[in-house]
Formats: C-alpha cells, sequence, structure tokens
C-alpha cells in the first residue's frame, strides 16, 4: 500500500468501515510510514475532540424548561366582553400622532399596487433586464451574439423579439449589444455587427419603435442615432428620446 | 450519575418512543418533560456546534421542543421521534445561519457572555461509540479552535460532520436527515474533517495520545 492509498482510506478506517484485509494492510502501512501515522494521530485526536459533546448547563436548562412551560401553557380564554374591552383599551393606547398617516397609507398602498397589476403594462413600466445567449455551443460573449437587455420596454415586446430572433438560424444572426438600465438611461456599450437577417432587422425595429428610450450621454445618443439609422428605426418615439 | 442514566435511557429510546409520542399526542404534560429530559442535550449539543453560540443554540432548542408541542399531532410515525428532532434542529439552524449571514455576523457582538467567559460545559456522550479522550487533553483553547474551525465550513458540510462526529449518527441516517445521496453525505465529511484536521494540526503536535 502506498500513502495515497493509505490516505484515502484513513477516514474509513477511523469509522471502521473498513474490510480486515484492508485494515491489516493500512496498519501494517501506519507501522513503517512517520508521515501518514502522523495524519492519522491527527484525525484521531479531532475525532476525540469533536466526541465531546455541549450539554446543557443546569441554570441554563432551568430557564429553557420554564421559558417552554410558560409558552405551552394554554391561555385562559376570555369572555367576548372581556376581548372587547381589552380592544377599546389598546385603541385608546394607539400614538395619535401617526393615525393619520398610518390610516391614509391603506388606500394610498391599494391604489399603488392596482396601479402596479392592473394598469397595461406600458414603456413607462421599469422591466428587469433580459440577456439571452443564442451561441448554440454554450461560448457566452466569445462569439457573436444577440444580447438585447431592454429598460422601459414593454415585457411583451421583447418577449416576441426574443421569438423571432430565436426562430433564425444561428448563422444569420449577428451581435446588437445594447444595455438599458431599468432606470431609462440608455448605454449600449458595444455594437458588434448587426444582424443579417432582414426578419430579425424588422423584428429588432419593431421591438424599439414600441420602446421609449432616454439617451443620457452624447456617446450613447451617438451610438443610438448609427444603430437605429442602420435598422432603419426613425420614428416619432425615437426622435423624441434622441 | 444522572448523566448516566440519562444517557441509558436514550439507548432504550425505540420502545419507549411510540408510547411517549401517544401520550404527546394526547396532550400529556408529563410525556413532554420526559421528552424534553430525554433530548434536551441531544437538541442543544447539536444547536451549539452548528452555531458556535450559547444563546443561539438555546434560543434554537426552545424553538425545537415549542415547534414539537406544536406539531406533534402531525407527527405521522414515520421515522423516529429522535430523527425527526435533529431534522426539526437542523432546519431551525439552517434559519438562524441563513439570517446571520444576511446580517453579517462576523461584524456582529454578541451582548451575552462572549464564549472565554462561560464555563466548560462539555462532556462525553456515554453513548458514543469512540474511544474516552483524555480530558486533560481538551483544554479550553482546543475547544475554541475546534469551534472556529467549524464555524468556517459551509454549513452543509458543517452539518454533516457534526451528524457524524459529534453525534455519532450512521451515514445512512445522515443522508435522510439532509436529504442527499450516501456518496454525496461521505464526500462532504471527508472534505470537512480534512479542513478541520488541518487547522487543528497546531493543536495536535506535541501532545500525547
Amino acid at each position: 500500500m502506498n500513502c495515497g492509498e493509505a490516505r484515502s482510506k484513513l477516514q474509513s478506517y477511523l469509522d471502521r468501515d473498513l474490510p480486515v484485509s484492508a485494515q491489516v494492510e493500512l496498519e501494517s502501512h501506519l507501522k513503517s510510514c512517520s508521515s501518514c501515522s502522523a495524519v492519522f494521530e491527527e484525525f484521531s485526536f479531532l475525532l476525540k475532540a469533536m466526541a465531546l459533546r455541549p450539554r446543557l448547563q443546569p441554570t441554563a436548562e432551568r430557564y429553557l424548561r420554564e421559558s417552554i412551560r410558560q409558552k405551552t401553557q394554554p391561555r385562559p380564554r376570555m369572555s367576548l366582553k372581556l376581548r372587547f374591552r381589552a380592544f377599546l383599551y389598546r385603541l385608546r393606547e394607539i400614538d395619535k400622532r401617526l393615525l393619520g398617516a398610518r390610516v391614509s397609507a391603506v388606500p394610498l398602498t391599494l391604489v399603488i399596487f392596482y396601479a402596479l397589476i392592473a394598469l397595461p403594462q406600458n414603456h413607462y413600466m421599469s422591466f428587469t433586464a433580459q440577456a439571452i445567449d443564442f451561441d448554440p455551443k454554450g461560448l457566452a460573449f466569445q462569439r457573436p451574439m444577440i444580447s438585447i437587455v431592454s429598460g422601459r420596454q414593454d415585457p411583451r415586446e421583447t418577449n416576441r423579439l426574443m421569438r423571432t430572433a430565436a426562430s433564425i438560424p444561428y448563422e444569420d444572426q449577428m451581435a446588437v449589444v445594447t444595455e438599458i438600465d431599468p432606470g431609462g438611461r440608455v448605454e449600449i456599450d458595444r455594437v458588434l455587427e448587426y444582424p443579417k437577417s432582414d426578419r430579425l432587422l424588422e423584428a429588432i425595429g419593431d421591438s424599439l419603435r414600441s420602446t421609449r428610450f432616454e439617451p443620457q450621454s452624447d456617446g450613447a445618443s451617438k451610438k443610438m442615432v448609427q444603430l437605429f439609422h442602420k435598422i432603419d428605426v426613425y420614428d416619432d418615439n425615437v426622435q423624441r428620446g434622441m | 450519575m444522572a448523566e448516566l442514566t440519562s444517557a441509558l435511557s436514550s439507548r432504550m429510546e425505540l420502545p419507549r418512543t411510540d408510547a411517549l409520542v401517544e401520550r404527546l399526542k394526547e396532550g400529556d404534560e408529563s410525556a413532554f418533560e420526559e421528552v424534553f429530559d430525554l433530548y434536551k442535550d441531544l437538541v442543544y449539543g447539536l444547536a451549539f456546534r452548528l452555531l458556535a453560540e450559547k444563546a443561539e443554540a438555546m434560543d434554537v432548542t426552545q424553538e425545537v421542543f415549542l415547534t414539537l408541542h406544536r406539531k406533534i399531532a402531525s407527527f405521522r410515525g414515520d421515522c423516529t421521534l429522535k430523527t425527526w428532532l435533529y431534522r426539526v434542529t437542523l432546519n431551525q439552524a439552517a434559519n438562524r445561519n441563513r439570517w446571520w449571514k444576511r446580517r453579517r455576523r462576523d461584524r456582529t457582538v454578541s451582548l451575552c457572555l462572549d464564549s472565554s467567559q462561560q464555563e466548560d460545559h462539555y462532556e462525553l456522550d456515554p453513548g458514543c461509540p469512540r474511544p474516552a479522550p483524555d480530558h486533560q487533553l481538551f483544554s479550553r483553547e482546543i475547544h475554541e479552535a475546534l469551534q472556529k474551525a467549524l464555524d468556517q465550513l459551509p454549513f452543509d458540510q458543517r452539518a454533516a460532520v457534526v451528524l457524524r462526529d459529534v453525534q455519532g449518527l450512521p451515514y445512512e441516517e445522515i443522508a435522510q436527515l439532509l436529504n442527499s445521496q450516501l456518496g454525496t453525505i461521505k464526500s462532504r465529511i471527508a472534505r470537512g474533517r480534512e479542513r478541520l484536521r488541518v487547522v487543528m494540526k497546531p493543536y495536535c503536535e506535541g501532545r500525547p495520545l
């Protein structure tokens, strides 16, 4: 048995989980090899130290027992009248100074909630960024790919675009990389290449038309113009953003 | 003597458990006391090794027995009461571990007495199959170092190592408790022990075993 084999069997040996023949072999190796024997002793030391189990001290145990007893005691049921009086008492105890704010917060929260779920999702809604890698070999960012990250775009619009992109053969796709953060600022980091596929160009054009862009810097604006020019998306929506 | 009795009774757990569970389900308070006496050290020991703090371990112990009190009606008996308690303890400890992880425990200081002010409260479980350690060998320094080293392990690894080496559970039971494959548990324990061995090496050197 060499040292590598011995080391791999040490833990099983300590767990008494080794066949007798392997056990004998390991024991004879340990007798002849000082470094393996040192490792064995370190493991034995560790396991002995671990075998000492922390126990509850009597004072802690008394405290714990009493605390659990109190919490598991059934509470006496109050009569309806008593409960109503307790409710009135609690009502009187409420801090009046913030009462107005607390009460008005309820309808306000409901209105915001309604606005978030019930109003149609237009392009002013912020939208979690999406990035889709179409590289079939999984070599993300190493080959041209389409990655459209949109901020204020209608998610349904983005999904439609992504579906179109996915249906186009990989060879016909090239990269348009835009990054638009959910705050509405537009940054186009890289425009690697524009799509070769007319269908994809058209889909991107449609998608961008329904999106409101607000480029914050000159550099971003230039890149946007370049991109939109290429894919022929000049309409009111984009112009306003420019 | 009291410890020995409690340990012996814990070895005779199986025949008594069914009757105890039935009494617990009927709301027998003395049964609850019996369960507490039987398993308090087991639950506390596991929680302490997993969370490295006395106050946290006590909170978890309390929460585990309160859960037992609340949920005993839904205990179906498809595992032993001990296994069920282990599982609840592990879940509670994992929740607390996550909670502390989010709040950067390493940057907070407990208002409780720190471990150096606590009196030693380690004892060997007489039911433990391992050879008896030399008590003098295990100074407070070693315990603190061991606990610190355990605390450095990822939670899954720590739980597996503690269940194996502190609680002395068989690998199969650990795999069942942690919902993992046997092979995964074995390698997790092996890696955990290896890391602990390296950290504890300086404490071992020069000491007779």
